[in-house]
């Protein structure tokens, strides 16, 4: 009942509810602030996610669930690890096509007095990749496209790395061949 | 040549109805003017009319091309009818015989030149991007449409609503020629402005000054806004002054309602109602007359043009003022680092090494701030002079508030609105020495000719060139001609043709939108498309997808709810989540139907960091601030013992922690120590960015040479999932596959 009129002069009449109930009523939109999840993109990881995935770095936590032989299970500087001459490395894929095998790693200058120039021999699922020599010592980043068909996402993925000259160290006489950083699959 | 007639007879018809409704309001307010002023304050006070009936016309679905036509002729047939065009009433003062004659000699050459320009096949890039691009789309859709793309759709449009009438018949040109309408009506008001108030050699001198401005001429003569906006706020301090000697009080509704189109018009035009109010108040203070009621009558006969706009905005996107003020009223269409984005590159133009650089930019150069005033403008400080005059220190005044805008927008032609005054005021200084001021004006046309301009200002200034006589008669066609002359018409066409209608095309460069009927996203224009533009590059900048993980241990605990809470300040970096992962015992918690999930800031988005996709990811859009979160309420009691936030690498402030709610209780934290390690780069990210834009309706892209990642798109289109289609003008238009 709208009695402001007859009461005026004896009610205040607050004349600031309508401004502010404009300034309320700004910013009201039917727009929701709480949300369902959506339809998921892919899988859920599952109750245990595989820690085999399509690449790794050295000093990831889960870096030995991708080693199957040739690497050292000590981390260097925290980045790090020796290979042995042959190594072996295995990786899962959940798709195959456009993919590059890429592999950060270096051949210490120190290596080369004895062992002079190296070759590595990298294989994929026992299909021969490259063979790239290298002249001098330094870090390196090798990558190259590898086919779709040599590639499979039901079975693990198998890479070779097989140095041509290992270097034999000098306190223990253990045969080392280079130093990975990280390797794997990559677009 | 039926293309030039339809291009004139659209903008004609729209500026007599303009004046026809202008007339009719004058006489319905019972105010009487001299006879050269009356037709002006006709077009302004008409401009504001028609623009509103226009504004209701495409609210309900009318805007049509009959409806205009109709309405347009049948006000005109009106007016004739009724004799508002004849000239009638008193006359002003004459001008002194030599400008009579200095005046027309001067910009008569000029005003040919402006024509023409004006009729030729519009190409400007703001004209043809979107003040056309947006009039083109309400008239394929009769009307207005919520668009929340493009944020240029959100600004008041209030002279686009001119344009769309003229556009209805004359297409682009037309109204190009409406704002030339409002160019040739600039310099008569200030003349008359300065007869009325015994000011002839000042207002011609100073009309002039503006008049062969080159920014001035360049501006008006394409589908901008800028002169027609100059226009309505000099009619706003012209009504001002002739109130402040009449005090009739129905002048004031007419000053409110020109006042109010102001802001109609362009935002930061709302500086004229501000001076009316302010002006007028402190002259009805100093009388010590009523204030309020005049007051009153100002603010509530603006509110008519403005209300609609801010209703438009305030129902479709929950904020009035958007693309503006989004921290005060948030929204999920324009983010918030957009706007402060948007305001400081609107602050510092890229190519400007120092502010110090703008007086010699906007006089004489003209490149990098888009335009030029003229060289004649560096002696602008003697206007200073004009204080000791009281029209002067008003005149100052009113340059000062109506040029404020620029400390917002430094681009040359935000200072057309102050320059009739600041023209005014150095002309009212330089009247004192006739010979100097007629040798400063002859020096400014012929400094202002686009062939002695090219002499000396930048080659790259925006300004006009020739006049293209063949052009804007057709005698070359309009396609042959945008082909020739404009390297984005042709990828616009590229568009139109390589594409089917309805397409969605997601782009990082504006186009000519008006030569397209396709939906155009650019980047940066709204929030979706923003997210759009994040979800592309995550795929090519290493930094964006999630390649690290935190994780959080707590003992395994029933919740009710959990969120993920960041607790540091300060950019600038924004906090984001790819994906925020539950376990229990080890084991990832499916996520149900029956969980909600909320984010502050940005809540609109918070799926994305729930979607198990890694091209995707929930972003602050803004910079760190203490509060921020992430929450899941999870619909019944769970028992969670760990949660992991998968993120990118962009992010080197963020200090995150967790906190839970148990059932019936108080949010209480579970755990600040953070684990971090470091996730391998996905693989596929392009080919699942490509269908995040398909999910959302998106199916083509363009790409120009000089836009981020364009290389990556030539050389790794099959990996994309994308098929070149054409290539124009660097531009390369691809589908999704």
């Amino acid at each position: 009942m709208r009695r402001i009129g007859y009461t005026r002069f004896f009610v205040p009449y607050p004349r600031w509810i309508p401004a502010a109930a404009l300034v309320l009523l700004v910013g009201c939109t039917n727009i929701p602030d709480t949300y369902a999840p959506p339809v998921q993109r892919r899988p859920m990881t599952g109750p245990e996610p595989s820690p085999v995935t399509h690449f790794v770095t050295m000093k990831d936590p889960q870096a030995e669930a991708h080693i199957v032989s040739g690497v050292s299970r000590h981390l260097e500087a925290g980045a790090w690890r020796w290979t042995e001459p042959r190594a072996e490395l295995v990786f899962r894929l959940s798709e195959v096509q456009h993919l590059r095998f890429v592999m950060e790693f270096a051949v210490p200058e120190m290596t080369f007095a004895q062992r002079g120039p190296v070759t590595i021999t990298i294989t994929v699922n026992g299909r021969l990749l490259d063979k790239p020599g290298y002249q001098r010592g330094g870090e390196f980043r090798f990558e190259k496209a590898v086919p779709a068909e040599w590639l499979r996402t039901d079975m693990h993925n198998y890479v070779t790395l097989e140095i041509d000259k290992p270097w034999v160290a000098p306190q223990d006489g253990a045969r080392l061949g280079f130093i990975l950083k990280s390797a794997g699959f990559l677009e | 040549m039926p293309q030039a007639f339809y291009i004139l007879f659209g903008a004609l018809l729209t500026l007599a109805a303009c004046m026809s409704l202008g007339s009719l309001l004058l006489r319905a307010l019972g105010l009487n003017f001299y006879r050269q002023e009356r037709p002006l304050i006709a077009l302004a006070a008409g401009a504001a009319c028609l623009s509103q009936l226009v504004f209701t016309a495409a609210s309900l679905g009318l805007a049509r091309k009959g409806v205009f036509q109709t309405f347009g002729l049948a006000l005109v047939t009106l007016g004739v009818w009724q004799g508002l065009f004849r000239r009638k009433g008193d006359g002003l003062p004459p001008l002194p015989r030599f400008w009579k004659r200095l005046f027309p000699a001067l910009a008569a050459p000029f005003t040919i030149l402006y024509l023409f320009n004006a009729m030729a096949p519009e190409m400007s890039p703001d004209g043809s991007a979107y003040h056309l691009g947006l009039v083109a789309r309400y008239l394929r859709n009769h009307g207005f449409e919520p668009i929340t793309t493009n944020m240029y759709a959100n600004l008041s449009a209030g002279i686009e609503m001119l344009y769309m009438v003229a556009f209805s018949i004359g297409r682009h040109s037309a109204a190009a020629l409406v704002h030339f309408g409002f160019l040739i009506a600039l310099p008569l008001a200030m003349l008359a402005y300065a007869r009325r108030f015994g000011l002839p050699v000042a207002g011609a001198a100073g009309a002039l000054f503006t008049y062969l401005s080159p920014v001035v001429g360049q501006d008006g003569t394409t589908a901008y806004i800028d002169v027609a906006t100059a226009f309505l706020l000099f009619m706003v301090f012209y009504l001002v002054e002739i109130w402040d000697g009449e005090r009739h009080p129905r002048l004031v509704a007419l000053i409110g309602l020109i006042a109010g189109f102001c802001y109609a018009a362009k935002y930061t035009a709302f500086v004229g109602l501000i001076y009316a109010g302010g002006f007028m108040a402190w002259r009805l203070w100093r009388a010590r007359q009523p204030l309020l009621k005049p007051l009153l009558t100002l603010f509530l006969c603006a509110l008519i043009p403005i209300i609609p706009w801010v209703a438009k905005n305030w129902s479709w996107l929950g904020n009035p003022f958007s693309p503006f003020f989004n921290r005060w009223f948030p929204n999920p269409y324009v983010h918030i680092s957009f706007e402060q984005e948007y305001l400081r590159h609107m602050r510092n133009y890229i190519g400007l090494n120092s502010h110090w650089e703008i007086p010699l930019e906007v006089t004489v150069r003209g490149a990098v701030l888009c335009g030029l005033v003229g060289p004649l403008f560096l002696v602008s400080p003697l206007a200073l002079a004009a204080l000791r005059h009281p029209k002067g220190r008003r005149l100052l005044a009113a340059a000062l508030v109506f040029g404020s805008p620029y400390a917002s927008n430094i681009g040359t032609r935000f200072l057309i609105p102050a320059l009739p005054l600041l023209s005014l005021a150095l002309g009212l200084v330089l009247a004192r020495w006739r010979l100097l001021a007629a040798g400063l004006v002859l020096g400014h046309a012929l400094a202002s000719w686009p062939d002695v301009l090219s002499l000396y200002c930048d080659p790259n200034a925006w300004r006009l060139v020739k006049i293209p006589v063949r052009q804007a008669l057709r005698i070359e066609p309009e396609e042959s001609w945008l082909t020739r002359k404009s390297p984005y018409y042709v990828v616009a066409r590229m568009i139109e043709d390589s594409t089917p209608p309805g397409s969605k095309v997601l782009t990082f460069n504006q186009v000519p939108e008006a030569y397209t009927t396709r939906e155009i996203l650019v980047v940066y224009q709204s929030a979706f498309n923003a997210t759009l533009g994040d979800i592309l590059w995550s795929a090519i900048i290493p930094e964006y997808p999630p390649q690290r993980r935190i994780s959080f241990r707590f003992p395994p605990t029933s919740l009710e709810a959990i969120r993920v809470v960041q607790t540091n300040q300060g950019g600038p970096d924004h906090w984001s989540v790819g994906e925020l992962r539950l376990y229990a015992e080890g084991k990832e918690l499916s996520r149900r139907p029956r969980w909600r999930l909320r984010a502050r800031p940005n809540p609109w988005d918070v799926q994305l960091a729930f979607d198990n996709s890694f091209a995707t990811r929930w972003r602050s859009w803004q910079t760190l601030y203490a509060g921020m979160f992430v929450e899941v309420e999870f619909g019944r009691s769970e028992r969670v013992d760990q949660v992991a936030v998968e993120c990118s690498r962009d992010q080197n402030g963020i200090k995150l922690r967790v906190e839970g709610r148990p059932p019936a209780g108080e949010w209480r934290l579970l755990s600040e120590r953070a684990e971090e390690s470091e996730l391998p780069p996905p693989i596929g990210l392009r080919r699942a960015a490509i269908e995040e834009l398909k999910r959302r309706g998106v199916n083509y892209l363009l790409v120009w040479d000089g836009d981020f990642g364009a290389q990556d798109f030539r050389k790794m289109g099959a990996v994309w999932g994308v098929t070149l289609l054409g290539e124009r003008s660097d531009a390369r238009l691809y589908r999704l596959n």
